[in-house]
């Protein structure tokens, strides 16, 4: 049976950059790279990253 | 022939409905774009609000290495975020700020995006410093952000806090008021702790700053937050006790 699902991964990551540079920008191109090197030690896998957003760790919403 | 003449007929008739919803589509959109720019560039009006046209320009100054415009988003929003000067602050009611109204078009936009009319309508009056009493519903620690240059320690961390009319009230009507880095490391006493405690006790309190639109939240309006009109940063914040305002950084609760 094939199956499908979404999910929302909350990450934390830390690191050392520049105070300048845009953390986001480098963060989220380094969680694209991890991903598609993960996905090859499961190749009956399908993966697609539909987006990555920055989130809030003091999201109003809490 | 009589069937020639009903099929031309016929056919005269739909050429005729496609014309008419064709004029009407057009004619819908081109008022619609009408009703939206004029919603746009009405310029804010507010009676409990003074008019200053020529205001301070903000001070600004890298904190431990993380310059004004912050690592990235809106750098205009942020170098307003990370201004540290004090001002001749006005009094103005709590409804002032909470009902003023903004242009929907510069939600979730950043500046350098925004039309002149909306910036101009904006500039009326973001940039004044103000003063608003009232009471909190709350008070926390943001995480790490692209005004702070998203700076793991706390020092580097935003407090949001909410601003409420009446000490009976919860988040859905307040205003949203923020302590940044920069400020906050001249306060010994400006502390998530003692602003919890606040809250608890339903002290009333006096919050000054200058007040600034911030264009990201308008999802949460009226659920945690009355308006995405600020008071961002806040350069003082007292606490009413016996009948004085005592600031917060010589509070015993």
């Amino acid at each position: 049976m094939q199956k499908a699902i979404a999910l929302r991964v909350n990450l934390w990551i830390e690191g050392e950059d520049k105070p300048e540079h845009d953390f986001a920008d480098s963060t989220k191109q380094a969680v694209r790279d991890i991903i598609a090197a993960g996905v090859s030690s499961h190749p009956d896998l399908s993966v697609k990253i539909r987006g990555i957003v920055e989130g809030n760790e003091g999201d109003e919403t809490r | 022939m009589s069937n020639q003449k009903r099929q031309f007929g016929n056919a005269r008739s739909s050429w005729l409905i496609i014309a008419a919803v064709v004029v009407v589509t057009f004619l819908g959109s081109f008022l619609l774009v009408r009703y939206l720019r004029s919603r746009s560039t009405n310029p804010l009006k507010s009676s409990a609000l003074p008019d200053v046209p020529n205001k301070p320009q903000p001070l600004l100054r890298s904190f431990n290495g993380c310059p004004p415009e912050g690592d990235g988003g809106d750098s205009e929003l942020n170098r307003l975020k990370n201004r540290i000067d004090e001002g001749q602050y006005i009094s103005v009611p709590f409804d002032a700020v909470e009902k003023l109204d903004w242009p929907n078009t510069i939600e979730r936009r950043r500046r350098s995006d925004w039309n002149s009319g909306d910036t101009a309508t904006v500039a009326r009056y973001e940039g004044l410093p103000i003063t608003i009493d009232g009471y909190l519903a709350g008070a926390r620690q943001e995480g790490p952000e692209s005004p702070n240059c998203h700076g793991a320690d706390a020092s580097f961390r935003d407090f949001h806090i909410w601003l409420t009319k009446t000490a009976a009230e919860d988040r859905t009507n307040s205003i949203v008021v923020e302590m940044t880095p920069a400020v906050r490391a001249q306060h010994r006493n400006w502390n998530t702790e003692l602003l919890q405690r606040i809250v608890r006790d339903k002290d009333k309190v006096r919050v000054s700053g200058w007040l600034m639109l911030d264009p990201e939240h308008p999802d949460q309006v009226s659920k945690t937050r009355g308006t995405i009109w600020e008071i961002h940063p806040i350069l003082r914040f007292e606490i009413e006790q016996s009948g004085r305002w005592i600031p917060l950084d010589d509070f015993t609760p």
